[in-house]
């Protein structure tokens, strides 16, 4: 048990869960705390107004006590979902893996460890997703002192049976099946998977609030009542945390929670036995890519190794690399298609409780008549979402980053630097320009507009596009994140990429606030959008050929 | 072939990694630079293949700057790092398409090229595979490969042969011997002195940023005047370098 103990104290502090810095990480730590920050109150923003709206509506109906059913097996739900993939990451593919095994570590030791790892992740989003809401609930029910001791002690055992049952089942999996066993193709099927659901996530609150209250009261009861029934049977343990929560005498509460204790403790021991017959065996087999052992004909060999422009070989690598590592394909290139969708969500939420098809015509109408306000600030508009797509996809912001060490080897190629910091602004503006087709399509589509506006909207495409990719490399050109020893520090962890993301928010207010303050004609917002950002683009790429030369003399191993 | 006036690097607070070195490497040789861990070896190299930009004095490659005319002189050799792991995510063959692209090497000769080396290094049946899958030792092959792609006319490897079997070991050094026979040149940073003493035309011995020695292994027996294997008179020279504070 000590060695249990002293290793899940070293793994949280090898996480990212503890990540605390000095000197050149200091910036990075205080950037991501801020962002966490900034993400955490915005979902705690979320979780207590459906927690507010929902507890409006049941107890006009005085039905407010399945909120607490409804929160916990959603929580519960959760982290059994999210646990098999933490699980599967962490139990067998954390870098730590291979330092561990050849130690003479138990196997219920290093599980243990790492089921505390495991478990402190859940703790983190609970405590964001689950927490306010019960909170709200307690204080608007009026409940006693004791509800919130309570929901301290539901909130710390309530995700143990679930992240233990997915522990054993990863295990069986790992142990009995090759699934999983491609270190690759799991976090690039995780990541995906991960992100639906944050997408079902965002998409379901805003759907909430297009329910009319008769709805929403009859979906919730009866959807509550089914979900806290099947939790219960899978999961048990939820029950007693329900029960905890609502039951009327204070003994039979107190009572509840004990069994969930007990119901925690058993999981935990269970668990830990499974991996003393299931871990060893099951993690040894993990690899990351996988031999053809193909042996190439001569002309296989020369269709293969054919001859092109070294610009475009350059860009192909750039493009090959970001697609193929899950983390740059999740974080870069996923995102950049996802952003128009996050952008278009509450569009159509919104549009569906007023009626989608008379939006469209009222915009059909407004944005035909080139005098309107309306066509001058739906052209700023576009320019403002043309920026922030080819801004926030981080792609150009971790340019540099992404080669991380072989960048020094980079420096011995025959290829000038202008030529090569180009190949990687053109990998930006190529997925920047394939980003901006998913909004650009809705709106040629759905609004149709006028031939005059379509072009105008085509016009600003290409500043919108250059602009924050050219500014973007300069951020590389400084701090460029070159050492590190996981690709994630190279997007996730990487600064540029969220100034990347601010500096793309202000080339979008330089046209949306006049547009707004001084209600510039078509021809004037055109202008200045599209004239305005590709002689900005001119002027920041003078700048990048000035500097390039010295910034790259300076990044040395 | 190359030529280094009087460079230096220091690191932080001026802390010389190299230390006002001179050096001449001739056509047709094979050069070992020699030395024991954070002598200096590797910031030299780095600072002839352009990695790294010398504080002072000038690095003359194949008749080119290295810091005004760097395109010249990068075309002009292939560099070989010690540490092999480049782009593990793309395959072999999309690895060596690049590197010919980017040093302009024609089809024709690039296929052959590939196709020779790769025999020769036993990567024939790998080159579909992705670079994460091979081995340290079929890595630094690749490397190797790669490298050479474009037939430059001097090689510049560091400690090329870590990593490789004996068979891969001995091809290369076979390699080295044919390419200083057309006259070219290798320049080869190394540990392993028993290589060296077997291959090398001419060798210099660095140590805390200062070349110790530069000549030939005959030159080496003359001065230390006993007939005493490379590894001892290297650590001779190191050890007496040590004891008087390096300040040679």
């Amino acid at each position: 048990m000590k060695n249990l103990f002293r290793l899940a104290r070293v793994l949280l502090k090898g996480s990212s869960v503890n990540a605390v810095g000095s000197g050149k990480r200091k910036r990075n730590v205080i950037g991501n705390a801020i962002l966490m920050t900034v993400l955490g109150v915005y979902f705690i923003g979320i979780m207590v107004a459906s927690a507010l709206g929902l507890f409006e509506i049941l107890s006009s109906v005085g039905l407010q006590s399945i909120m607490v059913g409804l929160y916990l097996s959603l929580g519960t739900v959760l982290v059994f979902l999210f646990g098999i993939l933490y699980v599967i990451s962490i139990f067998y593919y954390t870098g730590d893996v291979e330092k561990l095994l050849p130690l003479p570590l138990k196997a219920q030791e290093i599980i243990g460890a790492k089921l505390i790892v495991t478990a402190v992740w859940e703790y983190l989003y609970l405590a964001v997703l689950i927490l306010p809401p019960l909170i709200v609930y307690g204080i608007l029910s009026g409940a006693d002192f004791l509800y919130f001791l309570l929901l301290v002690l539901v909130f710390i055992f309530l995700p143990v049976v679930p992240l233990c049952m997915a522990s054993i089942i990863v295990m069986l999996i790992m142990r009995f099946t090759p699934l999983a066993r491609n270190k690759d193709r799991f976090n690039l099927i995780s990541g995906i998977l991960a992100m639906v659901l944050a997408l079902a996530f965002v998409f379901g609150m805003q759907s909430l609030s297009s329910f009319s209250e008769m709805d929403l009261t009859r979906i919730i009861e009866s959807g509550a009542d089914a979900v806290a029934q099947i939790t219960s049977v899978v999961f048990p343990g939820t029950s007693f945390a329900v029960g905890s929560l609502t039951a009327i005498q204070a003994l039979e509460r107190l009572g509840q929670v004990a069994m969930l204790l007990l119901v925690a403790v058993i999981a935990v021991v269970v668990t830990l036995q499974a991996a003393r017959f299931l871990y060893f065996a099951g993690v040894v087999d993990v690899n990351t890519s996988v031999s053809k052992r193909k042996q190439l004909s001569r002309d296989e060999l020369q269709t293969a190794g054919k001859s092109g422009s070294a610009f475009w070989s350059y860009c192909l690598k750039d493009i090959r690399i970001l697609i193929r590592t899950p983390i740059f394909f999740m974080n870069n290139v996923m995102m950049n298609f996802l952003w128009p969708v996050f952008l278009v969500i509450p569009f159509l939420t919104g549009a569906a409780d007023e009626g989608l098809d008379q939006l469209i015509a009222l915009a059909r109408q407004l944005l035909s008549d080139p005098s309107s306000s309306a066509a001058p600030i739906a052209i700023a508009a576009f320019f403002a979402i043309t920026c922030f797509i080819a801004g926030s996809n981080g792609i150009t912001e971790s340019a540099l980053s992404r080669e991380g060490k072989v960048f020094y080897i980079l420096k011995t190629l025959p290829m000038s630097w202008r030529r090569q910091i180009l190949a990687k602004i053109t990998v930006g503006v190529i997925f920047s320009l394939l980003g901006i087709l998913i909004p650009l399509a809705i709106l040629l589509i759905v609004i149709r507009p006028p031939l005059w506006l379509a072009l105008s909207l085509l016009a600003v495409v290409p500043g919108g596009v250059l602009l924050p990719n050219f500014s973007g490399i300069i951020f590389e050109l400084f701090w460029p994140k070159l050492n590190w020893d996981n690709e994630q520090k190279a997007v996730k962890q990487n600064m540029n990429v969220l100034y990347g993301m601010g500096a793309s928010l202000l080339f979008a207010a330089l046209v949306l606030v006049p547009v707004f303050a001084f209600k510039l004609s078509v021809t004037t917002t055109v202008i200045a959008a599209a004239a305005g950002s590709l002689f900005l683009s001119l002027l920041v790429y003078r700048i990048i050929v000035r500097i390039l030369p010295v910034r790259m003399a300076l990044i040395e191993p | 072939m190359i030529q280094l006036s009087q460079v230096s690097k220091s690191y932080g607070k001026g802390v010389k990694a190299v230390d006002s070195i001179d050096l001449h490497v001739y056509p047709g040789e094979i050069f070992g630079f020699l030395g024991p861990n954070g002598a200096g070896k590797t910031t030299t190299i780095k600072m002839m293949t352009g990695i790294l930009t010398p504080d002072q004095g000038q690095i003359l490659i194949n008749g080119f700057d290295i810091q005004r005319d760097a395109m010249n002189a990068k075309k002009s050799f292939g560099y070989i790092p010690d540490d092999p792991n480049v782009f593990p995510r793309l395959k072999a063959i999309e690895y060596l398409r690049f590197m010919g692209d980017i040093y302009d090497v024609p089809t024709e000769k690039r296929t052959e090229r590939i196709e020779m080396l790769a025999r020769r290094f036993s990567l024939d049946e790998a080159l579909t595979d992705r670079i994460q899958s091979y081995s340290h030792g079929m890595r630094q092959k690749l490397m190797i490969i790669g490298g050479l792609l474009h037939e430059p006319a001097l090689w510049v490897l560091d400690e090329p042969m870590t990593g490789l079997d004996p068979k891969s070991s001995f091809v290369l050094k076979e390699m080295m011997r044919e390419q200083a026979d057309t006259g070219k040149t290798v320049f080869f940073s190394t540990h392993v002195l028993d290589v060296a003493e077997k291959v090398c035309d001419r060798v210099a011995i660095i140590d805390r940023g200062r070349i110790l020695f530069c000549g030939s292994i005959d030159a080496m027996h003359q001065q230390s005047k006993r007939d005493a294997s490379l590894e001892s008179m290297f650590l001779d020279l190191v050890n007496h370098n040590e004891m008087a504070g390096g300040s040679q």
